[in-house]
Formats: C-alpha cells, sequence, structure tokens
C-alpha cells in the first residue's frame, strides 16, 4: 500500500468521524430541544392552573376567615 | 507508515472525547429542565393540598355555624312553646283542674258555684283555674299554693314560688 493511498484511507475515517460528530450533535440538540419545548408547555399549563388556584385561596381564606369570625361571635 | 497511525489514534480518541463532551452536555440541560418541570409540579401540588385543606376547614366551620344557628332557634322555639303554656287557660276537663277544684270544694276553700263561676271565667281572662280563683277573691294566695303543694300541680303558676 502506497502513502497516497493511506493517507486517502486516512482522510475518509477522519470524515466519517466528523460526520457520525455532527450527527449525534445534531441528535442531541433536537432531543433537548423537544425536551424544553414540552416542559415550556407543561410549565404554561401548570401556572396558569396554579394562578386559578391562588385566586381561590384567597376568596377561601377570606371565606373561612369570615365564617370563623361568625362562628366565634 | 507510524505518522498516519498516529493520527488516526489521535483522531478516533478527540472523535471519543468530543462525543462524551455532547453527551454529558446534553444529560446536564436534560437535567435542569427536569428540575425546572419539577418545581412547577410542586408548586402546584402544594396550592392544590391547601386548596383542599381550606376547603375542609371551611365544610367543617359552615357545619358548625349550622349547627350553631339550630341550637339557637331550637332555643328561641322552646321559648316560644314554654310561654304559651303559662297565657294558655287550662281546658275545663284538666284532670288538674277537676282535681284542685274537688280539692278544693271538699276542703271548704270555695262553694260548688265559686268554682263552677272560675271555671266559665277562665278562657275570657286567660288565667288558669287558681289565678282565676285568687282574682275573683275566691281563695287567699297562700291557700292557693297549699292547694298546688297538697295535689302536687307541678307545672301550675304557682308552683313555681
Amino acid at each position: 500500500m502506497d502513502d497516497a493511498t493511506l493517507y486517502m484511507l486516512l482522510a475518509l475515517l477522519l470524515f466519517v468521524e466528523l460526520g457520525v460528530l455532527l450527527v449525534q450533535f445534531q441528535s442531541c440538540s433536537d432531543h433537548v430541544r423537544r425536551k424544553r419545548t414540552s416542559v415550556r408547555a407543561k410549565k404554561n399549563k401548570l401556572e396558569l392552573k396554579s394562578d386559578v388556584l391562588e385566586q381561590e385561596i384567597e376568596r377561601l381564606e377570606t371565606q373561612v376567615t369570615n365564617i370563623r369570625y361568625l362562628v366565634d361571635s | 507508515m507510524v505518522l498516519p497511525l498516529i493520527i488516526f489514534g489521535i483522531s478516533l480518541l478527540l472523535t471519543v472525547w468530543i462525543y462524551r463532551s455532547m453527551m454529558n452536555s446534553m444529560r446536564n440541560r436534560i437535567r435542569a429542565l427536569v428540575s425546572e418541570e419539577r418545581e412547577a409540579e410542586e408548586r402546584y401540588l402544594h396550592l392544590s393540598r391547601r386548596k383542599k385543606t381550606l376547603q375542609r376547614e371551611l365544610k367543617d366551620l359552615k357545619n358548625r355555624a349550622v349547627l350553631a344557628r339550630k341550637d339557637i332557634s331550637l332555643a328561641e322555639h322552646q321559648a316560644e312553646d314554654r310561654e304559651p303554656i303559662k297565657d294558655t287557660p287550662q281546658d275545663r276537663n284538666d284532670p288538674d283542674l277537676q282535681r284542685a277544684a274537688e280539692y278544693m270544694i271538699n276542703k271548704g276553700l270555695i262553694t260548688i258555684d265559686q268554682s263552677e263561676r272560675a271555671i266559665n271565667k277562665m278562657e275570657a281572662m286567660n288565667m288558669d283555674y287558681l289565678g282565676v280563683c285568687i282574682t275573683l277573691g275566691y281563695v287567699e294566695m297562700e291557700a292557693a299554693k297549699g292547694v298546688v303543694k297538697a295535689i302536687g300541680l307541678h307545672h301550675s303558676t304557682l308552683s313555681a314560688d
């Protein structure tokens, strides 16, 4: 095997390695992006629900205070 | 021949290192996202639990309020029911009235005629038999109390004294 063939094989292997790394990078980025999207959607939904719950809790606390005052008096 | 092999080995090591770095970075990012998601879930769960606790507390307080209201209305009803008994005149056929009349006639405290008159005036005067007798002056207060004690008229207005 002469030197030219050897270097050509070496270059081919380097290209293969580079390709593997690019594919892996793309796959990781895609995975993280999908996860981030799903987490953001879920977080937004939960925050909306939490806001509603906070308002209900405030209303209930007011009612409890009023009724407790009535019962105690 | 040695140099290409060295270059190939170095490039292979570099590739493995980059690959592992990418994997670690991805894991860290995903871990951060999962922890962010968990925080939101925990906040939501905490608020849900708080809401349930408050609802339970509110229900208990409402029950207590209803019971207190029932107690008050029951006491009012009892008070209302008790009042008319004092004012309502006795029935003509009331066994207590018959016993009191017989006892007083037998003891000579009043005559049969006075007793009849007292019975007839009961409704108009809105009083019980002994009250009418006292009002009309047929018997003294002390004598009426003696009658109450003697025949055991516990629900008479004079028995309270």
